[in-house]
């Protein structure tokens, strides 16, 4: 692989890691926020009726999204590992794309249903969650081609 | 796979082992390995050349079809 997109590769890599970490900290401070555990108020509005959608969109949101965010560092960081072994596709991050369509999923419905947490009575379905999930699951299935292609590769003497 | 690779055979024949072949031909002794065993997929027309070459035969002498049905 050329030096420039190499290095390129490893900038992108460190933003990755550097903005997935700081994107989960503000996750972790949004959620203690509307919880109130180290804050004098919680920021949420329970509602008895709805506190089981509530608490599932406030976990969902929070979970799913730093999974996601661990997941984009792990792609970033596999590619890198395996670039140097002259792997451009590998099983590894097959796997990590395949998760992250369901986990986008959740994390894209419960991020755009918040509201929820603070008052709001109604739910609300997003085409992006849709569209966004079904491009990841083509990006996925081209992936996992690549990654077929690339054994085929390995074994050609 | 149909197509079997019969290297042994030529490599007896000529008195020289894999890991010499190998190198000879400029391929690594796990690829020599996938050859011999079977478990190639494809062979470049380049490495196909620089065996028969090292090898002195023709590439019916150690490319063999077998109808597996």
């Amino acid at each position: 692989m050329k030096m420039q997109s190499s290095k390129l590769m490893k900038w992108v890599t460190v933003f990755v890691i550097f903005f997935g970490i700081v994107n989960m900290l503000i996750m972790l401070f949004q959620a203690e926020a509307a919880l109130g555990i180290w804050s004098e108020e919680a920021l949420a509005k329970w509602d008895e009726t709805i506190l089981w959608l509530q608490m599932s969109i406030l976990a969902g949101r929070t979970i799913f999204g730093l999974a996601l965010n661990v997941l984009a560092m792990l792609f970033m960081l596999n590619s890198i590992r395996f670039i140097r072994r002259s792997e451009f596709f590998s099983k590894c991050n097959e796997f990590v794309l395949w998760w992250s369509v369901p986990v986008y999923f959740i994390f894209s419905f419960c991020s755009g249903n918040m509201d929820i947490v603070y008052g709001v009575r109604y739910l609300n379905v997003n085409s992006d969650t849709f569209f966004v999930s079904l491009l990841l699951v083509g990006i996925a299935l081209i992936y996992s081609a690549g990654v077929r292609l690339s054994e085929e590769n390995r074994l050609t003497v | 796979m149909s197509i079997i690779v019969n290297v042994d055979v030529m490599l007896a024949k000529r008195k020289m082992s894999s890991g010499e072949l190998a190198e000879k031909i400029g391929i690594t002794a796990a690829n020599m390995s996938i050859l011999k065993t079977g478990k190639a997929r494809a062979i470049r027309f380049s490495t196909l050349d620089a065996i028969c070459k090292i090898l002195d035969c023709q590439p019916g002498d150690i490319l063999e079809y077998c109808d597996e049905e």
